[in-house]
């Protein structure tokens, strides 16, 4: 039997018909606060037919696809970690600026909320959908915004350098967790629901999608630029960013 | 040619993609793929992988009869050469040696999904069963004794006091450089605390039993030792083993401890992993109490830093000053997850 062999991934993607396309125009740039819950179901129709192309992959690729599955969880996780110890370390040397006040303050409750999101994501069955994930052979676009992917009569995509071995729910947590942290206002709840019936879902993937995106992303984000010094921003600007975060983040999901 | 980089396109252009060396193997090639360091061939008898061996005959011979006597116990999720037309497993060309292996479908394992760690700690434990009793094969036993350096059962102490030596020598050169770089500060920085990891790693073996437990059968297997994700591939839930260049005979719980430090160094450190890679190996292959306080001593022991500070100043590793440079600053920067770790197992295994 000849094995197949792509290049990259994507040549396989358009073999199976998906047009890559230069850009994607949006009309009005200010669109994200204007979504609608309409919008984003249709976005999910997109996703689902990108999924069933790329679902069982297993040619070759000289370009190898990566395997993020599991990825965001353990980041989480180590950020909990991070923060716990950053906790630790500015209450013993006291704080020394205003953001380690701010992480006094608020360091706590988002390390709870983010400790309780992954208690969710456990109990709501990860290990079947990481299971259930790899028998299928499930590949993520990796990047599912409105600027990346549409659907006309044709699935088209812009970009397939974020595409890898994940979990499908994962390109709907892309897609929700950036919505919710730009503050548009939308029933996170029903969109899940709408997710999980397009693609096939069961409930667990409802409650495993509502924990993750319910996990404060942008404070925990924060903290680890912060902590690595990458960012060689003032301690000021550290300290708006996570009151910002704080606004970002919101309220949980459940 | 195609306009792609590979990583490993200098060890790549050392291949001799000759078709007279396909004949030997009774093979119509009809293209190659270059992944990693080995060629995957499209032939007339189906997906094979082209492999350049750089070791000795004896050396291979030891390695295949371990996996035949794998295979004969049940476990065939490893790697099958492919027979040449004089029915041997290797071609020697020009100056190297060629070895065709079947192609293994499937996935490279990923540490950050516990489904892929908990499969592979389970067929860790299937493939030491499946080769218990191997070092007691008079055939076998021939061939240990041609490859004494793949026998480190009862080895270990020895070892680590040859390895604390070596640190000993890296600091001694780093220390009398006269443009100490920025690797050589840190290094001379850190060094004396994993001189004493060393040492309390040889104490926690000399405290145990493990000279007792290399004197048991069934204690003592042909285990993997490169347990690197690349190395195992999944498929349909189950876990194949590929490249057994660096297998060797030792304690089952040197295979953990392999295992376990390429799992969880990327993780914090995360003792949660840890329970679980021990739950399942226990699961089919039992450990017990003096095991267990073995492998918290080859814990202990900082492979990572160990290993970082030979390939930089043996220059065993050809990479640049800013990729050493960066992967020790990750590495010495585990130090507090990773004393964490070690107390957590200490307490929860009672060693």
């Amino acid at each position: 039997m000849a094995i197949s062999i792509y290049n990259d991934f994507s040549d396989y993607m358009m073999f199976k018909g998906i047009k890559n396309v230069e850009v994607i125009e949006i009309k009005d740039k200010s669109l994200d606060l204007d979504i609608t819950e309409k919008l984003v179901i249709e976005q999910f129709g997109a996703i689902y037919d990108f999924h069933k192309k790329s679902l069982g992959f297993n040619g070759y690729l000289r370009n190898r696809l990566n395997n993020n599955t599991g990825k965001t969880i353990e980041q989480y996780k180590i950020s909990i970690k991070k923060l716990t110890g950053d906790i630790n370390n500015v209450k013993r040397d006291q704080p020394k600026n205003s953001y380690e006040e701010l992480i006094i303050k608020y360091g706590k409750q988002a390390k709870n909320r983010g400790e309780e999101c992954i208690r969710e994501v456990y109990r709501a069955n990860y290990l079947e959908i990481l299971k259930r994930s790899m028998r299928r052979g499930e590949i993520c676009l990796g990047n599912t915004n409105f600027q990346n992917l549409r659907k006309s009569n044709l699935i088209e995509v812009v970009s397939f350098e974020n595409c890898s071995y994940n979990m499908v729910e994962m390109d709907c947590f892309l897609l929700l967790s950036k919505l919710k942290r730009k503050g548009v206002k939308l029933d996170f709840g029903k969109l899940v629901k709408e997710f999980c019936y397009i693609e096939g879902l069961d409930e667990s993937s409802s409650r495993f999608l509502i924990a993750l995106i319910s996990y404060p992303h942008e404070f925990m984000k924060c903290c680890n630029r912060y902590r690595e010094g990458k960012r060689r921003w003032h301690v000021d600007r550290f300290s708006e960013k996570i009151i910002k975060a704080l606004v970002q983040d919101g309220d949980s999901l459940f | 040619m195609l306009d792609i980089r590979y990583k490993d396109k200098n060890y790549l252009s050392k291949y001799d993609l000759d078709v007279n060396l396909f004949s030997e193997f009774d093979l119509l090639v009809y293209d190659v793929i270059p992944v990693r360091k080995v060629f995957i061939l499209n032939t007339d008898k189906g997906d094979k992988v082209l492999k350049k061996v750089n070791y000795s005959t004896s050396l291979l011979e030891f390695i295949n009869y371990g996996l035949e006597y794998i295979k004969n116990n049940n476990f065939n999720r490893i790697i099958e050469f492919e027979k040449t037309k004089s029915k041997l497993i290797y071609v020697p060309w020009k100056d190297d040696m060629y070895c065709i292996m079947d192609l293994v479908k499937g996935r490279e394992c990923e540490y950050s999904n516990p489904v892929d760690v908990m499969l592979t700690s389970r067929a860790i434990a299937e493939l030491h069963k499946a080769s218990e009793g191997l070092i007691h094969q008079d055939a076998f036993k021939v061939l240990l004794q041609k490859n004494e350096q793949r026998y480190l059962c009862g080895k270990i102490i020895q070892n680590y006091n040859k390895k604390l030596e070596e640190l000993i020598f890296f600091k001694n050169i780093a220390t009398l450089n006269e443009n100490k770089n920025e690797f050589d500060y840190i290094f001379l920085e850190r060094v004396q605390y994993y001189e004493e990891n060393i040492i309390q790693s040889i104490n926690i073996l000399k405290g145990s039993e493990y000279y007792k437990l290399c004197n048991e059968k069934e204690k003592v297997v042909f285990c993997h030792h490169d347990l690197a994700h690349h190395n195992i591939l999944i498929n349909n839930e189950e876990v194949y083993f590929l490249d057994f260049d660096y297998a060797l005979i030792d304690l089952k719980v040197h295979d953990i401890c392999n295992f376990t430090n390429k799992a969880i160094k990327d993780f914090c450190y995360d003792i949660e992993k840890c329970h679980d890679i021990i739950n399942e190996y226990t699961s089919v292959n039992a450990l017990d109490d003096r095991e267990l306080k073995v492998l918290h001593g080859m814990l202990s022991f900082p492979e990572d830093f160990y290993s970082i500070s030979k390939d930089y100043y043996t220059r065993k590793k050809q990479w640049s000053e800013e990729i050493f440079l960066s992967r020790l600053k990750k590495k010495v920067e585990y130090k507090k997850d990773r004393e964490e770790f070690l107390e957590s197992f200490k307490n929860y295994y009672n060693c």
